[in-house]
């Protein structure tokens, strides 16, 4: 598999806090890759790094190969476009002033692309108001714009979501979803609204304490999430034959223990166990989601401590 | 490094700030040369003629902390730095920015100065070799100046305290300045009145000498507004010197500003 971005064994340290210990995580080409932790777990400043705007303590971060100490890093860099927390934009001017000043920046040889951009995030109606009389979300529309004028294949957004009224939410999703699809840009967005990662993401990774705790796929986190019942035995080898009986998809988790998934006749299967001499123990129905699976990976308890940095 | 001048000379045209900077150059030698119509004198191209280094002092103070502030304030600065424009190019594009932005409120205060002054009182006294020595000395101390608040302004990210800090060090300078140049123009012998005919002269106590004197007067030197005073008060004996520090102190300023700044953790 290809990544846009690899990290590994990263850490940042200010002064005596450490915002990333270790982080190793791999952004897939091509993907939404949603990264998920509480606040103060090191989300913004892995954003920070990758966008040269802090140096790592040590650790080695690598954008399409490129390593964050080589001097290609800059040209690498390029290809990427990122709003950091806040849109990055200067509040006296407006949508089109802002764009063309990126545009300079960039080096861009003409601004004909400009009315196209502020189309596809929705600002083309904007004339001659400035940024400072924008609302939030039109805000948050013009910093994508800025991060998108360089055409990137690779699109940090840290928390895009935040703030947002439930329209500005859905048109942020869509505009990401239309991104992601008809232009190929791998996208990484680092939020705490599960529902709405859920909704958008293709691959995920749990950030808790400045470590990744966990990276998968949508379709992984989804079979980890999907309706299941856990079940104690005395014999899992009964267990095992009568499920296998009834044709059931299951996962044995200890000599003792199993998981089943799918739709299930309790019933049925409580006599033909009994049949078999063996007896049921315990039964659990679980139904997680993403917000449950989170909170299960990285600890509920620690969950209600948080650290703005 | 073009991309970047490029940029910051077309937000210098949308700044408002910068505007006003060069409305408020204009209006100094206007209302001077005025003055000095209803006071009735044929200097007043000469006395007006090398104010600037002390207004530009202040005003680049304001100007580079709040200019340079807003890439902080509002964020923007990000933009230059993660499509991977280099943390010196940055700098110097904004140094040299700056200094571009001087040399505008320069033309603003020299504008209304050639043309209503040369109009109303004739060509100055000065000769054209003196005017371009000291314009050139001028020209020197207005890039130490810009080279000093720079380095603050990049240095602290926060728009309103680098503002503060920069105008904080314009005005002490300018009191240190003033103060060691009344030490420095104290008299070796004064008149001793009272004692004899009253003509006598006996040594002045507060006169500076020795290191003292050498170590005040290299102080004045080498601050810009110390330098700006004397081009404006025309009490520099050495001009000559001048340059050298104004050049020493913009390099030491840009070197010192360029490494804390790419050490600098930006949010």
């Amino acid at each position: 598999m290809e990544y846009v971005l690899q990290t590994s064994d990263l850490k940042k340290t200010y002064g005596h806090y450490t915002a990333l210990n270790g982080l190793s995580m791999n952004v897939p080409k091509g993907s939404i890759y949603g990264f998920v932790g509480k606040n103060g777990s090191g989300k913004t400043t892995l954003i920070r790094l990758v966008c040269g705007l802090q140096q790592p303590t040590e650790g080695e971060l690598q954008i399409y190969g490129v390593g964050h100490n080589d001097r290609a890093i800059s040209k690498v860099r390029r290809k990427l476009g990122a709003v950091v927390e806040t849109p990055s934009i200067y509040l006296s001017m407006t949508a089109e002033e802002n764009l063309k000043e990126q545009y300079r920046i960039l080096g861009m040889p003409s601004f004909e692309d400009i009315a196209e951009l502020l189309k596809l995030v929705g600002l083309e109606n904007t004339g001659k108001k400035t940024a400072k009389n924008f609302s939030l979300g039109m805000r948050q529309r013009l910093g994508i714009a800025i991060a998108l004028a360089g055409q990137p294949d690779f699109l940090i957004l840290d928390e895009p979501v935040n703030g947002l009224d439930p329209q500005g939410i859905v048109e942020i999703r869509e505009l990401i979803l239309k991104l992601n699809r008809e232009r190929g840009i791998t996208v990484l967005i680092s939020s705490h609204i599960l529902d709405e990662l859920a909704k958008l993401a293709t691959h995920f990774g749990f950030i808790d304490r400045g470590r990744v705790v966990r990276e998968l796929s949508a379709a992984e986190l989804e079979s980890a999430c999907r309706k299941r019942v856990e079940i104690a035995v005395t014999d899992i080898k009964a267990l095992c034959k009568a499920l296998d009986g009834f044709g059931l998809e299951y996962a044995v988790t200890s000599d003792a223990r199993a998981e089943i998934y799918g739709e299930l006749d309790i019933t049925e299967l409580t006599l033909k166990l009994y049949e078999s001499g063996c007896r049921v123990l315990a039964l659990n129905e679980r139904n997680e989601d993403l917000e449950s699976f989170y909170i299960n990976l990285v600890g509920g308890d620690r969950n209600e401590q948080t650290i703005d940095r | 490094m073009n991309r970047l001048l490029i940029a910051n000379l077309m937000r210098l045209k949308h700044s408002k700030l910068f505007w006003a900077a060069l409305a408020v150059m204009a209006a100094v030698p206007t209302v001077a040369i005025f003055s000095k119509l209803i006071y009735g004198t044929n200097r007043a191209v000469d006395d007006a003629m090398f104010l600037y280094p002390i207004l530009i002092g202040v005003a680049v103070a304001i100007f580079i902390g709040i200019f340079m502030g807003t890439e902080y304030s509002e964020g923007t600065i990000r933009n230059k730095l993660m499509i991977g424009h280099t943390r010196p190019m940055i700098y110097l594009a904004n140094l040299i920015t700056a200094f571009g932005a001087a040399l505008a409120m320069l033309v603003a205060y020299m504008l209304p100065l050639l043309v209503l002054g040369f109009s109303i009182f004739g060509t100055p006294f000065m000769s054209g070799a003196t005017f371009a020595k000291i314009f050139f000395v001028s020209l020197t101390a207005i890039l130490s100046f810009c080279a000093l608040h720079m380095m603050v302004s990049m240095i602290y990210a926060n728009k309103a305290g680098a503002s503060v800090v920069n105008l904080l060090t314009a005005f002490l300078m300018l009191f240190i300045a003033s103060w060691l140049l009344s030490k420095l123009s104290e008299p070796e012998f004064i008149t001793a009145y009272g004692t004899g005919s009253g003509t006598e002269l006996i040594r002045n106590s507060a006169y500076l000498e020795g290191g003292l004197r050498i170590f005040c007067q290299m102080l004045v030197d080498l601050l810009p507004m110390g330098q700006a005073m004397q081009i404006a008060l025309g009490v520099c004996d050495k001009l000559w010197v001048l340059p050298i520090y104004s050049v020493a102190l913009t390099a030491v300023c840009t070197v010192v500003g360029i490494a804390v700044f790419n050490k600098k953790n930006i949010k």
